[in-house]
């Protein structure tokens, strides 16, 4: 028997026809397919239905940057993936922006809160370490962080520490803290602290690299600042509820 | 590439061959018109599955069959290859769980003699790379698939692909009972 006539490459109707049958996997891999926008979409739909999958890979399969718009988008919904492998696509550094600020945007403290927390997505073979090296360390920080095997609120507060403190961190208005109980103050110091620790070890193993104290570089921050206007909307409800929330939380 | 070989000349296959699996060497294939890569191979991957059959294989896992064809291409199948396929899947030990069989070609009536051995086992690891399945042969691995409560990680080299093939795919791997991985390649 001969098939091949009535066979073709993986279009979007078949890619949709597979993914309705990854319900109970943990992986599903597709690679050296050629895929078009429209299978990236269905995989995207696939990411955004939030399955239990934990890992995709898709490797080779001819993405491009406008296809990782549609994953990245895809990935601010997902709670459920742990890592999203693009390697030996046709990504460029555009593209990787792109995914790096699905899982860390640090335009606002909203658009962090809403970043995927719980993915690692990267373009290259993470394990290898030359690799790693060489690339920027917000990326390799914001992949640890959402391998880490804390909670979702530790990870946006380091994350959110990650912004203040970092040279690409768009967190340098601290307007953006305005809505942040004074009482939290002391917590993002220490952390500041605690990620300053981190950098300083980080600096040694590979030097020029990475700024030498966040800690110091907050204080320069502050220091220009209108401290008051920092605190300004302590009271505010939303403020208030804020803080029960977290104190629920904990219970 | 669909199944069988159809271009390879029809041999007439060595009586003593067809009862006993024995060796068929290199020269033989290229007089039935493989080339001079294909007919080493062919020579290769039966004294491979002799030293299976012969529990000799020592360099590999003992839990693991690994197979290889041809580097970069699809090594033909020719019905000279049955009766090895035969004996393999014959001798195969109960504590095979690992199965990777890449660049060699699988038409169905290979597909027809491995799927039954392997439900016998309790295979845990499948990998069907670069073998060629065809429509056909996409299906029997659908239905493998759906009827083994033991496979886990399957990893499946496939061509090309149809509507009622991903349909079957899909069906086999819905809510099934053990598969955790699974992984869908194709070389161009």
């Amino acid at each position: 028997m001969n098939g091949l006539d009535s066979l073709s490459g993986l279009d979007e109707n078949m890619a949709r026809k597979v993914l309705e049958g990854v319900t109970t996997l943990r992986l599903f891999g597709l690679s050296f397919q050629k895929l078009g926008l429209e299978s990236v979409n269905v995989i995207a739909d696939f990411i955004r239905s939030n399955q239990l999958v934990e890992i995709i890979q898709l490797g080779r399969d001819n993405i491009s940057d406008s296809d990782v718009l549609v994953l990245a988008s895809a990935l601010k919904t997902n709670t459920n993936l742990r890592q999203l492998d693009l390697q030996c696509n046709d990504i460029t550094e555009e593209g990787e922006k792109t995914l790096l600020k699905a899982m860390y945007d640090p335009t606002s403290m909203e658009s962090i809160v809403e970043s995927n927390h719980v993915c690692k997505v990267f373009t290259y073979d993470i394990n290898k370490l030359l690799i790693m090296i060489r690339r920027h360390p917000i990326e390799r920080e914001i992949l640890n962080i959402n391998n880490d095997d804390i909670s979702i609120k530790q990870k946006i507060r380091k994350k959110v520490v990650l912004a203040l403190c970092g040279l690409d961190g768009g967190l340098f208005d601290l307007s953006h803290l305005n809505d942040l109980p004074l009482q939290l103050m002391p917590r993002v110091l220490g952390l500041i602290q605690e990620h300053s620790q981190t950098r300083i070890n980080a600096v040694r193993r590979m030097p020029g690299q990475l700024e030498k104290d966040a800690l110091s570089r907050l204080f320069h921050t502050l220091r220009e600042w209108e401290l008051p206007l920092l605190f300004e909307n302590l009271g505010s409800p939303s403020a208030m509820g804020a803080t029960r929330k977290r104190r629920n939380t904990r219970r | 590439m669909e199944q069988q070989n159809n271009n390879q000349p029809a041999a007439v296959l060595p009586r003593r061959s067809r009862r006993l699996a024995t060796i068929i060497p290199a020269s033989h294939w290229i007089g039935i018109g493989y080339s001079q890569a294909q007919a080493t191979a062919m020579e290769r991957l039966q004294n491979d599955m002799k030293k299976y059959c012969d529990g000799k294989a020592s360099h590999w896992k003992d839990n693991e069959i690994n197979l290889v064809g041809k580097r970069r291409d699809i090594l033909p199948h020719h019905d000279m290859m049955l009766p090895h396929w035969q004996k393999l899947l014959k001798t195969l030990r109960t504590n095979i769980d690992t199965i990777k069989i890449f660049n060699i070609s699988l038409p169905v009536p290979v597909l027809d003699i491995i799927f039954p051995s392997f439900q016998s086992l309790n295979l845990v690891h499948l990998t069907l790379h670069q073998t060629g399945l065809g429509s056909g042969g996409l299906l029997k691995l659908s239905s493998f698939i759906k009827e083994s409560t033991s496979i886990q990680n399957l990893v499946i080299g496939v061509a090309t692909f149809n509507l009622s093939v991903a349909s079957s795919l899909s069906d086999a791997i819905k809510e099934h009972p053990s598969l955790e991985r699974i992984g869908f390649t194709q070389w161009t």
